[in-house]
């Protein structure tokens, strides 16, 4: 939903005109603010405001001081907010639960008299903005004195759901260069972008998600070319589906003439599961490198610690994804893929240098192998395991139909 | 990374460039109205929402 | 101004062009787009294939049948009224047809799953509004009453015709749907709120007339199911493939329990025992279906009107208690006669069928239909002329 919804082409129908309208920069900055807070109470309703205002509240007042105690205490609180209203319940029942069942039912039974019934709406991308810039203030930079340009960075509307993930210095003076004057250059740039979005997403995307679920129960029924169109399907789909949002959350940022960043560079056309990566969501992958790989200790010590905080950070992403185990496997699935793709040429010596010789002669023949690996990936991404090891077998069965 | 051009960009001449700006704004025009019909139909959420 | 900008303005004045250039040509669709030998909305052009017909065709329909002098009878209600279990060729309104004979044009335009309310209701209030001499014929069961106009599958005809101000003034409608969304849970409340400013849209730009004329003459462009790797072609080329019923000894094999469950459900909560080992039926649910017509048949619409209680199979009532087949007997006598108090016309229709007449729990078979078109036939000619 949210911009599919005759609701968001009514508030759109109102919103842009008048921005566009508003020469003053200080009323299209008052007219914006309105704008988020109207789109984002509609969506999210009271119980998913409140507790973002809040969290927001610490953040802003937390990096204006520009103590590091108190940013380190803010970051804390945006990721226990995070981790109570999406991981309480996995946490809770499906790991502390497998280990200790009885602390695990107490804790079940306490968190059902507090738990809310949904998570705040996109709290997951809040907290990543919230996370970013209480981090780089701690690390010294200058923070956001304006209340209202910190509110505009937080709940942005075009972005506020699903990203891509701002980081406020760069975000700040674009949207001051777009209160100051859009262009026509901006609408038409953006009403192309939102355009694309749309036929990615309504055209292609709703019409695979269609087949994938009527199919999907299925599909140990299918032949094996259609397993196969299945797989291809399910790849095709996810990648639709989110850079179509993506293309609409830049376009309708452009039609304020606010840039946003890129989050996609035609992903499956990577060679490698690096390149790959630095293609698909590229505001998450920057986002986990920087404020977890780095800090973890990054490529700086060594190959074995290179690894450990590669395969590391993958689960986290997995589990970001989701509060359920096939999340996980999903991360590590694409962990493990790097790993290997980082060591093989030192660990496999001249044959991993002969390897590398191929795949720099043949980049189709890595391409292929990306693909291929990353759409494995998907049936994890998107069933449970062992649904989704079913899935797998039946696609490489040398028997059956 | 810079975003990658797939296609060659194709020097056209002006005319002709700006009635294919047209023509494009217009396919876009059906689009969005194609849009409200389908925004009527069941709607399919964006996936990365959920998270 | 430079060459670029010029052809940003362009972009954006193609945009408006093309928007407005498919409005005008969806507010032309609507007032010529129809089904081509049009006999029912059968399942390839229905909600079920993800058709959705806007109110408009429907009208469209019921005027494109009507001549002059003739009497116009719309058919509403669900899958029974529809024709499910009957082949296209022995749909039981074009029995009707020819039961009634040439002072009168039938058209069917029921839905699976529509409440005698919906749709095919709306299009009859709108054309008596209009001085259009029509008679409506929907069916229901006790359980389920008139149901409301809007909600489900059917319920966006509802808000298409009030925002193209086809309906009645009717406050007691208007109250009752606020009393319902407002006790709606938030997701199907806002549910609701996007059906409604969908046709708020539809009224203005006609995008559904459009989209779903070019779904009809030329390509379709969502994917379903039903039609699976056709789902493109132009719908005027998918044929109304209802089969033909199986072999009777075939019948009425599956789901026997659940089957049963709901023969017994339609008036197990109904009614309450009486005197003497009778039945009655229960005050909450007489004052209930009381209320439910008062708010959702427009006054105008009663006199013109005949619902039809449709009875389960014999298969299932035979398999009733005695006490079962009397409480059941009770309710839909009861209930005919409420809608009767209410100034509509109501019969049961059922109580002279045989198992041959049904294809399963409910619908009928192409004989059974025949029957139907007899009883309908029979009360239609006792009504006045228009």
């Amino acid at each position: 939903m949210i911009f599919n919804t005759y609701w968001f082409i009514c508030f759109s129908a109102v919103f842009f005109p008048i921005y566009w309208f508003l020469f003053l920069p200080v009323l299209r900055r008052f007219w914006l603010l309105a704008g988020c807070a109207v789109f984002h109470f509609h969506f999210a309703g009271p119980a998913g405001v409140l507790p973002i205002i809040v969290i927001g509240l610490v953040a802003y007042l937390a990096g204006l001081t520009r103590w590091r105690f108190l940013c380190a205490a803010a970051i804390a609180l945006s990721v226990a907010a995070l981790g109570f209203y999406k991981y309480a319940q996995f946490l809770c029942v499906d790991l502390l639960g497998r280990l200790f069942p009885g602390t695990g039912a107490l804790l079940e039974r306490q968190l059902h008299t507090l738990h809310p019934i949904a998570a705040p709406l996109a709290i997951s991308f809040f907290t990543f903005e919230f996370v970013h810039y209480l981090v780089e203030v701690y690390r010294g930079r200058e923070p956001i004195r304006r209340p209202d340009d910190f509110a505009l960075f937080a709940v942005h509307f075009p972005s506020l759901v699903a990203g891509p993930i701002k980081r406020y210095q760069d975000y700040l003076p674009d949207l001051r260069a777009g209160l100051a004057g859009v262009t026509v250059d901006d609408v038409a740039a953006g009403a192309q972008r939102i355009a694309l979005g749309l036929v990615k997403k309504v055209v292609l995307a709703d019409n695979l998600t269609l087949v994938i679920n009527f199919y999907g129960p299925g599909f140990a029924g299918l032949s094996r070319g259609q397993a196969w169109l299945f797989l291809a399907a399910l790849a095709a789909r996810i990648v639709l589906d989110f850079s179509g949002y993506t293309d609409m959350a830049i376009g309708l940022s452009r039609l304020m003439g606010i840039r946003l960043p890129e989050n996609f560079n035609y992903p499956y056309l990577a060679v490698s599961l690096q390149d790959f990566w630095q293609r698909w969501h590229i505001s998450l992958t920057s986002w986990i490198r920087d404020y977890v790989y780095i800090p973890l200790g990054g490529n700086r010590h060594g190959l074995l610690r290179r690894l450990a905080n590669g395969l590391f950070v993958f689960a986290l992403c997995g589990l970001w994804h989701g509060p359920a185990w096939h999340f996980v496997l999903w991360g590590l699935w694409h962990g493990v893929g790097l790993v290997i793709n980082f060591s093989y040429v030192t660990l496999l010596g001249p044959v991993g240098r002969a390897l590398a010789g191929v795949f720099t002669r043949l980049p189709v023949l890595g391409w292929a192998l990306t693909l291929l690996y990353v759409a494995f990936g998907w049936l994890m991404f998107f069933y449970e395991p062992a649904q989704a090891w079913a899935m797998a077998v039946k696609l490489f069965a040398f028997h059956g139909p | 990374m810079p975003p990658l051009r797939l296609l060659p960009k194709i020097n056209l001449p002006v005319p002709l460039r700006l009635l294919g700006r047209f023509l494009l704004g217009l396919a876009i025009g059906v689009l969005f109205h194609y849009m409200l019909y389908r925004f009527s139909l069941p709607v399919q959420p964006f996936i990365y929402v959920a998270f | 101004m430079t060459t670029s900008r010029l052809s940003n303005w362009l972009l954006i004045a193609g945009i408006m062009t093309g928007f407005c250039a498919a409005a005008w040509q969806g507010n032309l669709a609507s007032t010529y787009s129809k089904p081509d030998g049009f006999i029912r909305f059968h399942q390839r052009i229905s909600p079920d294939a993800i058709f959705y017909p806007p109110y408009a065709m429907l009208e469209s329909l019921a005027l494109a049948h009507w001549q002059r002098g003739k009497t116009l009878v719309i058919i509403g209600g669900n899958s029974i009224m529809n024709g499910v279990g009957q082949p296209k060729d022995d749909v039981w309104s074009l029995r009707l047809q020819e039961q009634l004979g040439d002072r009168y044009v039938v058209v069917n335009l029921a839905f699976r799953g529509a409440y005698p309310t919906q749709g095919a209701a709306l299009v009859a209030e709108s054309l008596l509004l209009r001085g259009y001499p029509v008679i409506y014929v929907a069916n229901t069961n006790p359980p389920a009453a008139t149901g409301r106009a809007p909600g489900g599958a059917s319920g966006y005809f509802y808000w298409q015709a009030l925002y193209q101000h086809r309906l009645a003034a009717f406050p007691a409608r208007d109250e009752s749907i606020r009393r319902w969304l407002d006790s709606l849970p938030a997701t199907e409340r806002r549910q609701q709120d996007e059906e409604r400013l969908g046709a708020r849209l539809e009224a203005w730009f006609r995008q559904q007339s459009l989209w779903h004329h070019v779904g009809y003459r030329h390509f379709f462009t969502v994917w379903n199911f039903i039609l699976a790797r056709d789902f493109w072609v132009p719908h005027d080329r998918l044929p109304d493939t209802e089969p033909h019923a199986q072999p009777l000894a075939d019948r009425f094999k599956n789901f026997l329990p659940e089957e049963m469950a709901i023969t017994r459900g339609f008036s197990e909560t109904m009614a309450v025992p009486g005197p003497g080992g009778s039945w009655q039926l229960e005050e909450g649910n007489r004052q209930r279906l009381g209320a439910d017509i008062e708010a959702s048949v427009v006054p105008l619409l009663r006199p013109h009107t005949l619902i039809l209680l449709n009875k389960n199979a014999p298969y299932y009532l035979d398999r009733l208690s005695p006490a079962e087949r009397a409480r059941d007997v009770s309710v839909y006598a009861a209930c005919a006669q409420i809608f009767r108090d209410h100034g509509i016309a109501c019969e049961v229709a059922g109580d002279d069928f045989e198992s041959a007449d049904y294809i399963d729990r409910a619908h009928l078979s192409a004989e059974g239909g025949r029957k139907l078109a007899q009883l309908v036939a029979r009360k239609l000619k006792e009504f006045p002329q228009p």
